[in-house]
């Protein structure tokens, strides 16, 4: 009985994660747009519900209600797992964030994580790289020219800047000691005792591995829609299609968001200023103030080629972090 | 063997490569139109009129004493009644246009020997809008209004008839006919809209 | 009955399954495909194991960063469909498909005797976390090694550097 316990905890846990997500996720694009709409001084969404508000319902139900069409020849097997492929890593890399400490609520102890590994770190790296096999299946599976040119791009950028990502991992971490995103946080003490004080290049490192990693503006080579249609998910259409955003741009995106901030920014760290609740709003409002930055910086450049962006994520950003470990083994070893 | 050409690119200044000063100017820019207010009308709520001279959906001016001198000429050999379209049918419209079967003019010859136009239909499917077939008009009877909402459901009502023309035109004038012809509305609109525009 | 048992029978049957279909799928993509299942669920089978280090190793290193060239090569090549049993080949490969046997065979057994001794047992492992493990392992005892494959791996991406970097003719 006890095993059956903790699969439900479990599978209620996650369900609860994922389903939040989702719901969130339909918030985001909301988000976005209404970002979009003002950068370009125009209101985005506007008159479905109060100032768009309800937008997103009906987004989604026009996903899915529309008509789902495959190509003719397209190997049907990997264009169905394609879009499953890009969505389920990104998602699974929410196993491994935590949302903040342990709390009581009635005398049941919740903990806002699903799991709290000691490798959590490598293991949201490995996770949110194993969704390039979407980007890139779903370009070979659609047996088409432009979705094929874009995931070999998408998967040219990611090799890239996974491996500058790790690197630049390694400052924060070898601060805190810990692979565990918790034991980081505890780390970080204080205004002054957050990693971006100390971590400027990592940082730095980490907000370009990011852009590249959900192929948001700077980087976003692999659907360029100048040149390459829509890039890889040309082909696709319905909630397929609908899947690669979500999954790329904003799902993606946010947990990537939330795991800078629990590296640089002292995850739910902060004044207890609002109540019981202070560790869950500064969190999220650390992740929605990144999330803004991320947004704000995609609708501002204009696109790399692609030979430029490889060409920084191996000539510029992976130096950068391997320099950045040199000088923060040395501190730490003059430091003792 | 293909040649290559390498052209030298343009070189950065040493702020723009160590702290992406480019990045900088451009986040600055985008941050400042977030704050500023949306230029956007609300289209199905609120819409913009066009200036006079728009180049919009074609009408008909109507036979109402404002006619040009060249109409007292030929209208003699027409048959048209007060307040109707003073179209005389000359085709010079058809002439002018370059899609070729764009218009449809057909005109009668009275028993008394004077001439009626019986059919003027346009096929705005193929209209280009360059406006050719209102400069050739002698009678200042072709003209284009401001409507531009000339979508419809099917492609038979993209035809548009001299009644509905003759209709447009007359509601056109009472509009817009003593209106000063200025590309603007007003310099107030204008203004409000685009910020002040020095003329040089 | 033990969840760990559920978890092991079902992972190692897929990462067997999976593994089956690297060999037979004709469909080069597919094979390659069934050869990140399989990675993916022996990297679950270390999670199982205790082995989290390993197991997210695993995923990062094998299931992505050296298979997603596989792809990448595999991908732009035109559909080819091989033979899924080329006589010649399989001849060939018995030898060495024996020694690669015997050597994991040996491994195994030998581990079966040395395993759970040493500095690092059950009892030390629960106390420190499994990085500090491997990396008190890599950096005391197996120091030299560890140097001399980061010298290889060192010669082997300067040879490719070297390799790839061709003089481009100028007319």
């Amino acid at each position: 009985m006890e095993i059956l316990g903790t699969v439900i905890g479990v599978a209620v846990k996650s369900l609860i994660f994922i389903v939040g997500m989702f719901l969130a996720s339909a918030y985001l694009t909301l988000i976005e747009r209404k970002f979009a709409g003002h950068v370009q001084q125009r209101p985005g969404p506007l008159h479905v519900g109060f100032h768009g508000i309800l937008q997103p319902i009906a987004d989604a139900l026009k996903v899915l209600t529309k008509e789902d069409i495959v190509p003719a020849n397209v190997d049907r097997v990997l264009f169905y797992m394609a879009s499953l492929l890009a969505f389920v890593p990104v998602i699974m890399i929410l196993a491994v964030i935590p949302f903040g400490e342990p709390f009581t609520v009635f005398g049941l102890e919740i903990k806002p994580y699903i799991t709290d590994l000691n490798v959590g770190l490598i293991l949201a790296l490995a996770f949110g790289s194993i969704s390039i096999y979407g980007v890139i299946f779903a370009g070979w599976a659609s047996n088409s020219k432009y979705p094929m040119i874009g995931g070999l791009r998408k998967a040219a950028v990611l090799i890239g800047y996974e491996v500058a990502l790790g690197f630049a991992m390694v400052g924060p971490l070898m601060m805190a000691g810990s692979f565990s995103l918790r034991e980081i946080v505890a780390a970080q003490d204080g205004f002054f005792g957050a990693f971006i004080w100390y971590q400027p290049i990592a940082f730095i490192v980490i907000l370009f591995a990011i852009l590249a990693e959900t192929g948001r503006t700077p980087f976003d080579v692999q659907e360029a829609e100048a040149e390459l249609v829509s890039g890889y998910n040309t082909e696709y259409s319905g909630m397929k299609f609908g899947l690669f955003p979500l999954a790329e741009w904003y799902i993606g995106t946010f947990v990537l968001s939330a795991i800078a901030v629990i590296l640089f920014f002292g995850g739910w760290k902060g004044p207890e200023i609002f109540g019981p609740l202070s560790p869950f709003v500064w969190f999220f409002l650390k992740v929605g103030m990144m999330f803004m930055f991320f947004l704000w910086v995609h609708w501002t450049l204009p696109r790399y080629r692609v030979d430029q962006i490889t060409e920084i994520a191996w000539k510029v950003m992976l130096p950068l972090s391997l320099l950045n470990i040199f000088i923060t083994a040395f501190i730490i070893l003059i430091k003792g | 063997m293909v040649k290559l050409k390498f052209l030298d690119r343009p070189k950065l200044s040493i702020w723009e490569r160590i702290i992406f000063l480019d990045f900088i100017k451009g986040l600055r820019v985008t941050f400042k139109n977030l704050i500023r207010k949306t230029i956007t009308t609300k289209y199905p709520y609120e819409k913009l009129t066009p200036p006079k001279r728009f180049r919009g959906v074609h009408a008909h001016r109507v036979k109402d004493g404002n006619e040009p001198l060249s109409f007292s000429v030929l209208g003699k050999f027409m048959e048209i009644g007060y307040d109707e379209s003073r179209c005389v049918a000359c085709y010079m419209c058809q002439q002018a246009c370059p899609m070729p079967t764009l218009f449809k003019i057909e005109a009668v010859q009275l028993p008394d020997g004077k001439k009626r136009v019986t059919k003027f239909e346009m096929n705005l499917l193929n209209c280009l809008y360059c406006g050719l077939c209102v400069d050739a008009c002698p009678v200042d009877c072709l003209i284009m209004t401001d409507v531009y909402e000339s979508a419809s459901y099917n492609r038979e009502n993209c035809v548009i008839k001299m009644d509905d023309m003759s209709d447009r035109g007359r509601d056109f004038d009472r509009r817009r006919l003593k209106e000063k012809d200025r590309i603007w509305i007003d310099n107030e609109e204008r203004t409000k809209l685009w910020g002040q525009i020095r003329w040089t | 009955m033990d969840l760990n048992l559920i978890a092991f029978w079902s992972l190692s049957t897929i990462a067997v399954l999976s593994a089956l279909g690297v060999v037979f799928f004709r469909n080069i993509i597919y094979a390659v495909l069934s050869l990140i299942s399989t990675l993916i669920a022996i990297s679950g089978l270390f999670f199982n194991l205790g082995a989290e280090l390993i197991g997210a190793l695993q995923i990062l290193i094998y299931a992505v960063a050296i298979v997603v060239f596989y792809v990448l090569v595999i991908s732009t090549v035109p559909k080819y469909e091989g033979e899924a049993i080329d006589l010649k080949y399989s001849l060939l490969s018995t030898p060495f498909a024996f020694i690669l046997f015997m050597e994991l065979a040996y491994v195994s057994v030998y581990g079966l005797w040395v395993s759970g001794t040493g500095v690092f047992g059950p009892a030390m492992l629960n106390q420190v976390s499994n990085v500090k493990a491997v990396a008190t392992m890599l950096f005391t005892k197996y120091l030299f090694p560890f140097e001399v494959a980061s010298v290889i791996l060192l010669v082997a991406m300067i040879g490719a550097i070297v390799l790839g970097k061709k003089d481009i003719v100028e007319d």
